[in-house]
């Protein structure tokens, strides 16, 4: 006799003489609980079915939960609450019956799901910088040196070597980043050695004083952090109430969206900084005829009046661009390739690359990077092992499987063009896999020895 | 019952919070209604592409919810508060009695009510809206009265960055979500002209590449009406741009700002905690307070998106078990 045990997350209708009725047809014994009271263990249980959302039981969860509880993977199955409420109750009994028969037999392969934690190591591309290498360091992850020539591959959750055969839970990218000034400066203003960027201003600021001078920020809209606006409206101030220098900052916006921020932009501009938004496109600049200073020509945005200003010195602050990094020549002959950015989409965790295991590291968020990365590392995720799984780059789409499998579970999915496997259908029996002329359809993570006992239990069947 | 720690206020700070800590410590949330907080309120703004929002964070943290292992006393109001040696302690309007080693305050901020922006239309004119009471409409699909509209005016920084108000700080938020409602609502009623009055576009920073392709498509002025008025049936926004003029709308949302909430305001009282100019509780950095013992999270030291709320819940998580394992 079967002993089925059915957990209801929610106020789903499943009346009981439903249960009863189930039970004396095919001689169950159904065991129903609310997700609050769940059973302690689950092992006496031969199918465990869950009837909730099914949005909220994802295959990793189904995973996460048969490692929790100790059981096999197959025995869990969801039955989606949300169709209960369109076929309750003309016909939910007999699809009910047909759900539970479907996923009553046993499989044939070891399937089995594992906790795997990736390895407490990263390889960082090209090269660490200092300040990543320090505070990965810190959290006790171990950085390795990329040798002169190597190929990666992705074996489980690690990555391998070759043909150093070293093995590192993750690969962090380190993109490039392309500066450029916000105008484009000839090099003759160049020569006037006026123009200067922020760092060597905030020095001289320390040792001399510009009294009467005037100096002229321009900030760029994109690439900027708060840290750097926050510099300039306190450089600024400092400059304007210290030394009664001039004090122009041209932008074409003026970030005051972060901590403190607004408070800070607020004092510049009561000391006596002007911030005035411009045009950058309409902005022209040449040196002074006696090489000592800058002209700069601009048309304000606020009454268009086309204005000439004669600049001591000129606070330019880059307009960062990060550049893609092309994964591709690491990876050979494996899926992953091409180039990858940081995303934008903050639904996805930060630094993040879409890719599992690598991440993107920027400069000056080290701190918040590698505890990102520590998490990954030390969290571990559940992986199953035995799932049968179809291999997108090696099928060729001949439909043997389709053909062979007799619980009709392999599907061909037209618009993409793949083939898919029904889990839920699907009984473990291997006959895809050894029909498979491309080799595409393979059990994941079995063994040798395993494959042995399981071709011969077939053997015997 | 015993806690390590108890949060205040199950939005997406304290819940995020509650759920890195869950493996380490005994966790309790406290919630006054019903755990999500403000995000609640906020609907998917996708047309045909995702726009990044961020809403679907607090969705994806929803379902993750299903598989908690820490213990949440939702609908409860707390009716005393008290730090007695290095515990405190704390009772609810149930009943309860809870004893805590450390406590944070994820209390929150509240969107400003526009009936407090009588000089904008706020509470006058009946289409005279919120951007929260659109985020609400996208939530529950019936912003289809804006089907004839033909134009439609944004009012951007209303009731923060207002010094005289005591609010003298940017809500950071507005920019965004006014900008990826507009771009919303131009794709489902593309007849509608939209006009978007703004100081400074606060969309600038690293990765907000997105956003400037929308703000392309609106009509930028950069200029803040300082009253609406009724005008033949419709909204007609009076500003100054040499001389008085004036600008007929079918309606205007009001982008408002993002205030402490009353929660935050009482617990921090009843602390003592130390406030910032603004009415938002001060971090000392990593969400320490004045108060040893007493963190402070998300929205209720100063207003942040979902993204920034959970990445600091992340790390003030990092600095509790770090000063609680010391």
């Amino acid at each position: 006799m079967s002993k089925l045990l059915w957990l209801i997350d929610d106020a789903l209708p499943f009346p009981d003489f439903l249960i009863e009725e189930m039970e004396r047809n095919n001689g169950w014994k159904i065991e129903v609980r609310y997700w609050e009271n769940k059973p302690d263990s689950f092992i006496d249980y031969d199918r465990i079915f869950i009837l909730g959302n099914s949005l909220s039981f994802p295959q990793e969860r189904l995973s996460l939960l048969s490692w929790e509880w100790g059981v096999n993977p197959s025995r869990i199955q969801v039955f989606p609450g949300e169709e209960v409420r369109i076929i309750f109750p003309e016909s939910f009994l007999s699809i009910l019956e047909k759900f539970i028969v479907r996923s009553l037999s046993q499989p044939l392969f070891p399937l089995e799901a594992r906790m795997v934690v990736p390895e407490n190591r990263v390889l960082v591309l090209p090269q660490a910088s200092p300040a990543l290498e320090k505070s990965l360091k810190e959290r006790g992850i171990d950085t390795i040196i990329p040798p002169p020539s190597f190929s990666l591959r992705r074996e489980g959750v690690n990555f391998y070597l070759s043909p150093s055969g070293e093995s590192v839970g993750a690969v962090i990218v380190l993109p490039s980043e392309e500066k450029k000034p916000p105008v484009s400066f000839s090099s003759q203003i160049q020569d006037t050695r006026r123009l200067v960027n922020l760092e060597f201003m905030k020095k001289q600021v320390e040792e001399n004083r510009f009294t009467g001078e005037t100096i002229i920020f321009i900030l760029p809209k994109k690439g900027v952090s708060e840290e750097e606006w926050s510099q300039v409206f306190h450089l600024s101030w400092l400059l304007a109430q210290r030394d009664r220098a001039e004090v122009l900052v041209l932008v074409e916006e003026v970030l005051v969206a972060g901590e403190g921020l607004e408070k800070e932009y607020r004092i510049a501009r009561s000391s006596g900084v002007i911030f005035e938004k411009v045009d950058f496109s309409n902005l022209l600049t040449q040196p002074t005829l006696d090489m000592r200073g800058i002209e700069v020509e601009l048309t304000t945005e606020r009454d268009k009046l086309r204005q000439r200003i004669t600049a001591n010195w000129l606070v330019f602050l880059p307009e960062r661009n990060i550049l893609p990094f092309d994964l591709a020549p690491f990876f050979r002959g494996d899926k992953i390739e091409g180039e990858i950015l940081p995303l934008e989409n903050p639904n996805i965790s930060p630094f993040s690359s879409g890719i599992e295991g690598i991440f993107i590291s920027l400069p000056g968020e080290e701190e918040k990077f590698s505890q990102v990365v520590e998490q990954y590392l030390r969290k571990g995720m559940v992986r199953e092992i035995g799932r049968i799984e179809v291999d997108e780059e090696k099928c060729v789409l001949c439909l043997t499987c389709l053909r062979t499998c007799p619980w009709g579970a392999i599907e061909i999915e037209e618009q993409k063009k793949k083939t898919r496997i029904n889990w839920e259908l699907c009984h473990l029996c291997g006959l895809c896999t050894s029909f498979c002329p491309a080799h595409a359809i393979e059990a994941k993570g079995l063994s040798l020895e395993d494959w042995i006992s399981v071709i011969s239990l077939g053997g015997k069947r | 019952m015993t806690y390590d720690l108890v949060i205040i206020g199950g939005g997406v700070a304290g819940l995020t919070l509650a759920q890195t800590l869950q493996d380490r410590l005994k966790v309790l949330v406290i919630e006054e209604s019903s755990l999500g907080g403000l995000s609640t309120d906020l609907g998917c703004k996708a047309t045909d592409e995702c726009l990044y929002c961020g809403v679907c964070q607090f969705i994806n943290l929803q379902k993750e919810l299903f598989f908690k292992k820490f213990d949440v006393l939702e609908g409860r109001k707390i009716t005393f508060l008290d730090k007695s040696g290095r515990e405190f302690q704390i009772k609810t309007e149930k009943g309860e009695r809870i004893t805590s080693q450390l406590l944070v305050v994820a209390t929150g901020a509240s969107p400003l009510e526009i009936e407090s922006l009588p000089l904008l239309g706020g509470g006058k004119f009946p289409r005279v809206y919120s951007g929260w009471d659109i985020e609400r409409g996208l939530n529950e699909g019936i912003i289809s009265s804006f089907r004839d509209f033909s134009s439609l005016a944004f009012i951007q920084c209303a009731g923060s960055r207002n010094f005289k108000e005591k609010r003298g700080y940017c809500s950071q938020v507005c920019c965004r979500y006014a900008l990826r409602i507009a771009e919303n609502l131009k794709f489902s009623y593309p007849q509608i002209n939209i006009d978007f009055y703004y100081m400074d576009l606060q969309i600038l920073g690293k990765k907000k590449g997105k956003l400037w392709e929308i703000a392309d498509k609106v009509n930028l002025i950069r200029h803040l009406p300082y009253e609406v008025k009724e005008r033949e049936g419709k909204l007609s926004l009076v500003f100054e741009e040499q001389g008085v003029e004036r600008k007929d709308y079918d309606a205007v949302i009001l982008s408002v700002g993002m205030v402490p909430s009353s929660g935050t305001k009482e617990i921090g009282r009843w602390l003592g905690l130390n406030f910032d100019s603004t009415g938002f509780i001060k971090s000392y950095g990593e969400g320490h307070t004045s108060c040893k013992g007493v963190f402070v999270c998300g929205t209720a030291c100063g207003p942040k998106d979902i993204e920034t709320t959970r990445e600091e819940a992340q790390m003030v998580a990092e600095e509790i078990w770090r000063v609680g394992r010391g």
